[in-house]
């Protein structure tokens, strides 16, 4: 019943106490797990209380004496369980959970080091005793790789358990969880975060479908990311981010505002239709980014191209990475679909097309069975500039940029590039680069061929490799 | 509220508000700095402090502690208030820590309790974390001693709670 409470300022309380909370700032983890809380309960400070155990020159009440404990290191808390009956329980409603099985030097004295042979033995025990009163923050942090966990309990994770009697979570602001099991309903656990600013679910396993019913309000950043779910449904009125990384499953983010910026991530192949076809009255994005996977085997759903219903509405800035997965690149027209599915982006101004080859041999290519005109892009009135990497001058390629300076009336600037500019620069591509005067000269002919200024862009190898 | 308006102000610094200790003591101090307290900013929002504060619970000699705690951090519960009477953060650090370091513990106590009925916050932490200190890598056996708390154990009871959270006394 923090509200009501008669004295403590919480503004300053909690102010204080988010000082401390830990970042997301796990990098290079083979299997960890991060939850940071803020301040999930007040302790209940009433006056009433302290004048009533007021007791001349004993030791400090009740309240005090939680109090002290909590500004004790975890491990020196514990061990005041010994002092005398009175402080038996007292740890048990220390608020800060931060333990630490890596190698590192503490980053955080409140932080427990643990020997990684009994991380999750000692952490288990410690949640398991913990009353889960008062909790202000919890952060489990571990680099212990698979082969070692072997010898701990034979599974690879660390599981959180979410028992559904748990009612305090009313002032959890920031839920991430990596590399966990969860056991326990999640969905439930969301729905009595009513505070909840941001929340990452990256590679866990045991979510199930997140289906939220009641309004997060307050939820800024929503990321799932490599963790299996069948459907995503929440209630966010103030979502400015949102990032999601798996199959193509039903994602529906009622009420989400106009400007949302979305990165999304589908695993399968040739996920371009669902892309634009069933996103865009889920998820009314300003900026969208998108990584796509075209394989040329599996061609039938092309077939029938779906006359705009939804569209993206407000998408200003669309960025794709295409992987492409063909051993005939002059014949598979796959990226010559976006020429047709712009129609949905009416207000499109940027877009960023970068495209990788990877090579396939030794496949027999389908004859594509779509005829050209199935693809066309009708006239766009916004689009102003285009980036291109990856171009190759591949036939499909070609026929991209022409389709999009034939008809998008604003273009303003268009540049192709034969590297392909991805965000995880492992894929950069060197091959086929005598290409280049290829390239120039067919930047050239289509620029005078349509009166538009299309640029080569040129990055130097020594610029690659120092990079 | 004209009782209110009549009483004695000082240039700038508000109404002046009169607490009065168990033992009679008397401090005058501006409501700006009084109001640190959240039980005396209570009783000012209630109207009631025009015949003096009295606080029974609070000696003559903790109340000066307190009054000099209030004083000295005036300025930074009121940050959009007289900037020449705030003391820097440094200045403040340095009070801070001698104002606890120095205490005897029926003293650190008594400041203790004191905070927390009137409700000062930070002085509350402040003291707590003194006391949090004193018994960080101390042996059950040593905290105790540090403030004369008995032993209300049984052998039997200390070896299972031993066993029970062995992962903090494995050292």
């Amino acid at each position: 019943d923090a509200g009501s409470l008669p004295g403590w300022s919480q503004k300053g309380a909690t102010g204080r106490r988010t000082a401390c909370v830990l970042g997301g700032c796990l990098t290079r983890i083979d299997v960890s797990f991060v939850i940071n809380m803020k301040r999930l309960l007040i302790t209940s400070w009433s006056l009433a209380q302290s004048l009533a155990n007021f007791g001349g020159l004993s030791f400090p009440a009740l309240d005090i004496q939680q109090l002290i404990v909590s500004f004790m290191p975890l491990r020196d808390a514990a061990r005041a369980s010994l002092v005398s009956r009175n402080w038996r329980m007292l740890w048990t409603c220390h608020p800060n959970l931060c333990f630490d099985g890596t190698k590192q030097e503490p980053t955080d004295e409140g932080t427990l080091k643990i020997d990684r042979w009994y991380f999750s033995k000692t952490v288990n025990h410690v949640v398991r005793r913990h009353k889960g009163i008062g909790l202000n923050k919890f952060s489990i942090n571990c680099d212990l790789n698979k082969d070692e966990f072997k010898h701990i309990d034979g599974k690879a994770v660390v599981s959180i358990e979410v028992h559904p009697n748990i009612s305090g979570f009313t002032m959890l602001k920031r839920l991430a969880l990596q590399y966990v099991k969860l056991v326990g309903d999640l969905p439930d656990l969301l729905s009595r975060c009513s505070l909840l600013e941001d929340l990452d679910i990256s590679v866990c396993t045991g979510v199930g479908d997140l289906v939220i019913p009641c309004q997060l309000d307050k939820l800024q950043h929503l990321r799932i990311w490599g963790t299996e779910v069948q459907m995503i449904e929440f209630h966010v009125s103030c979502l400015t981010r949102f990032g999601y990384r798996g199959e193509a499953i039903s994602i529906m983010l009622h009420g989400c505002p106009k400007s949302v910026k979305a990165t999304i991530v589908f695993l399968e192949h040739n996920q371009l239709d669902h892309v634009f076809t069933v996103l865009p009255s889920a998820l009314p994005v300003k900026e969208l980014s998108l990584d796509l996977h075209m394989y040329d085997y599996d061609l039938g759903q092309v077939h029938t191209l779906t006359r705009p219903r939804n569209m993206f509405m407000h998408l200003r800035h669309l960025k794709c990475e295409v992987y492409v997965l063909t051993s005939a690149p002059n014949t598979y027209k796959g990226v010559v679909q976006l020429a047709h599915y712009l129609e949905f982006t009416p207000l499109l101004e940027v877009l960023e097309w970068h495209m990788y080859y990877y090579k396939k041999y030794k496949c027999r290519v389908r004859k594509t069975k779509v005829a050209r005109e199935d693809y066309r892009l009708s006239r766009h009135d916004h689009l102003k500039t285009v980036y291109m990497s990856g171009f190759r001058c591949y036939r499909p390629q070609e026929e991209l940029v022409y389709f999009i300076l034939e008809n998008a009336v604003a273009l303003e600037f268009m540049s192709i590039e034969p590297h392909t500019i991805l965000a995880d620069d492992d894929h950069c591509d060197f091959s086929d680069i005598a290409e280049d005067k290829k390239i120039r000269k067919c930047a050239r002919r289509t620029s005078a061929c349509f009166g538009k200024q299309v640029q080569v862009k040129k990055k130097k190898l020594a610029q690659y490799f120092t990079m | 509220m004209a009782a209110a308006a009549a009483e004695a102000t000082i240039d700038g610094g508000g109404k002046m508000i009169i607490l009065i200790s168990a033992d009679g003591k008397r401090f005058e101090v501006t409501e700006a700095v009084a109001s640190q307290s959240q039980l005396i900013s209570n009783m000012i929002e209630d109207d009631c402090t025009e015949n003096g504060v009295r606080l029974p619970n609070v000696d003559g000699d903790i109340l000066t502690m307190v009054v000099d705690y209030c004083n000295m951090h005036a300025g930074d519960a009121a940050a959009d208030g007289d900037t020449t009477k705030a003391s820097s953060t440094e200045e403040l650090k340095k009070f801070d820590a001698e104002l606890v370091q120095a205490l005897e513990n029926p003293v650190l106590f008594k400041l203790i309790l004191a905070a927390n009925f009137l409700n000062i916050k930070s002085l509350l932490d402040m003291t707590c974390q003194r006391v949090a200190d004193m018994m960080s890598g101390k042996t059950p056996e040593q905290m105790r001693e540090t403030f004369s708390i008995e032993n209300d154990f049984t052998p039997e009871e200390e070896a299972a709670i031993r066993q029970e959270n062995a992962w903090a006394f494995d050292d």
